[in-house]
């Protein structure tokens, strides 16, 4: 399908081979549209009487909707909040006073930091254990090491749904499971399944979920923070302002209803409403063939990498692991020369610790390079990647 | 091409590094790693009468952080310990001849940080 054309970057930069959408995708045109007619007659939300203030909140409230209905949500589970980082931190200290020092919390050796660090720094604040699930060598989550970590002092176990590193994808029913047998919290960090996955939180069954509005077409700086019916009603929120109180005297507060009760201050309106339209720009064309288009060109990726001498790809043992995202080492090149070279020549890569520095440790890499597919890429672009590692592969042996 | 750090001239530097090696008998040493990329340099020197007698230096990372310690060593050798105050980050920059992306910089300047620590010199 010839779906580059949607997205105005291409043509502003033609022959860009872009291949970093796990750091952040491309915006097609409908979302650009939805966010400048925004600014084009903004307004604040929830507060004013006049036309524009009315048709914001409207708006604002609709993508709400729309959002909640990709991952099977109510509207009241389905907060907004600057983005995954947010929305796990906030996880964590709306339950922090629900743990005490005799109780643990599993998270993954895998995990980005934005789902590792607000986990050790609770673990730390509270006193109580952090584990950490380990990895196999096949590069697949150790559901044995899970099953020993995962007890009945465990209050809450973190994961992620796609690895923003590896690709491959966690056993989230299995690990779920685990967790529901003991009445752990679950946490999911589905930053980057959003585009490939099926997330449906009922069939799920998770009380969490976190994930970022830029990584599935839509804007920065928006992102959600879903949290179960039954769940909701038990937290408090930890961001204070206007908008989440219903009334306020000189000696306490009471909040609002839900969700707005956690979702204090301006939000990132036109964020809210850029994402509502790549939620639709996504179903439009159906996650599935997102899915299936992003596995096709990553098998074709890793075995024009696995052809080439010098490289070593940390492919997972089962290729059902697989995503779109695939993390390779080119022997006696430093990640960042290769990154660097690749960008001279416009093709767009990441290369370092990719926020995962638990993981790097476990593999014994300072870094790797990483690749990751979208919709908009093609065989020319994995053609293009590979043609130039071979190129300063020359340059250096 | 001459506006690419990966040009024949530098890369060549990179593989055949000056004055590399260790040293017996150094009147001081100094390492340093940048835990973000894993590039790593140490630093020995000689000093004889405030003069840099002998300097040599090993390491492991990218073209960047390599190439300019390499580079500095060189410039370091058989001058005056003060010296390295008169080196700036510009200096060390502008070796490259080419633009140093904002978030390789730290890579160009990880050996004049050691340096300086190492000789006691301001930043």
């Amino acid at each position: 399908m010839d779906i580059k054309n949607k997205f105005p970057v291409f043509d502003k930069n033609p022959g860009l081979v872009y291949l970093d959408n796990a750091a952040t995708t491309q915006c097609p045109e409908m979302v650009l549209e939805t966010v400048e007619k925004y600014y084009k007659s903004k307004a604040n939300i929830h507060r004013g009487f006049y036309s524009q203030a009315v048709e914001a909140t409207k708006k604002y409230e609709q993508s709400r909707k729309v959002v909640a209905e990709l991952i099977s949500a109510k509207p009241k589970e389905t907060i907004f909040t600057s983005g995954t980082t947010e929305s796990l931190n906030n996880i964590a200290r709306m339950l922090e006073s629900d743990l005490n020092s005799e109780d643990n919390i599993v998270i993954t050796i895998a995990e980005h930091h934005a789902n590792f660090i607000p986990w050790q720094q609770l673990s730390d604040r509270v006193g109580c254990e952090l584990r950490v699930v380990g990895l196999d060598d096949g590069y697949k989550i150790d559901l044995d090491s899970a099953n020993e970590k995962i007890d009945k002092n465990t209050k809450l176990v973190s994961f992620s749904f796609v690895s923003n590193t590896l690709g491959i994808t966690f056993p989230v029913e299995k690990l779920i499971s685990l967790a529901n047998e003991v009445g752990a919290y679950t946490v999911l960090d589905s930053a980057q399944a959003m585009t490939s996955k099926e997330v449906n939180v009922k069939k799920l069954g998770v009380d969490f979920l976190a994930f970022s509005g830029h990584k599935l077409f839509g804007p920065t700086g928006v992102g959600v923070m879903y949290v179960k019916e039954g769940v909701l009603e038990k937290i408090e929120p930890v961001k204070f302002g206007g908008s989440m109180v219903k009334k306020i005297n000189k000696n306490k507060a009471n909040w609002t209803k839900l969700p707005h009760k956690f979702e204090a201050g301006t939000p990132n309106i036109s964020g809210a409403l850029g994402l509502g339209k790549a939620v639709k720009f996504v179903e439009n064309i159906r996650q599935n063939k997102i899915a299936s288009h992003q596995r096709y060109l990553n098998k074709y990726l890793v075995n024009k990498l696995q052809e080439v001498d010098g490289i070593k790809v940390l492919r997972p043992v089962e290729k059902s692991l697989e995503s779109g995202i695939t993390s390779f080492v080119v022997e006696n090149i430093h990640p960042h020369d290769i990154a660097e070279f690749l960008a001279e020549n416009t093709i767009c890569v990441r290369a370092g610790h990719h926020c995962a520095m638990p993981l790097m440790d476990k593999l014994g890499v300072n870094g790797t390079i990483r690749v990751s597919i979208s919709i908009y890429n093609n065989k020319n672009d994995i053609d293009k990647l590979v043609q130039n590692i071979k190129l300063i592969q020359r340059k250096f042996y | 091409m001459k506006n690419t750090i990966y040009r024949e001239k530098l890369i060549h530097r990179y593989k055949n590094p000056k004055n590399y090696g260790t040293m017996g008998g150094f009147d001081k040493k100094s390492f340093s790693h940048n835990p973000y990329c894993g590039d790593e340099i140490e630093v020995f020197v000689k000093i004889e009468n405030k003069k840099i007698s002998d300097i040599k230096w090993i390491g492991e990372g990218c073209v960047i952080s390599q190439v300019a310690t390499s580079w500095l060593v060189g410039r370091l050798k058989n001058k005056k310990v003060e010296h390295i105050s008169n080196i700036t980050k510009e200096d060390v920059l502008d070796m490259f001849n080419c633009r140093i992306n904002l978030a390789r910089e730290k890579c160009a300047l990880l050996s004049l940080k050691v340096i300086k620590k190492l000789l006691n010199a301001g930043n």
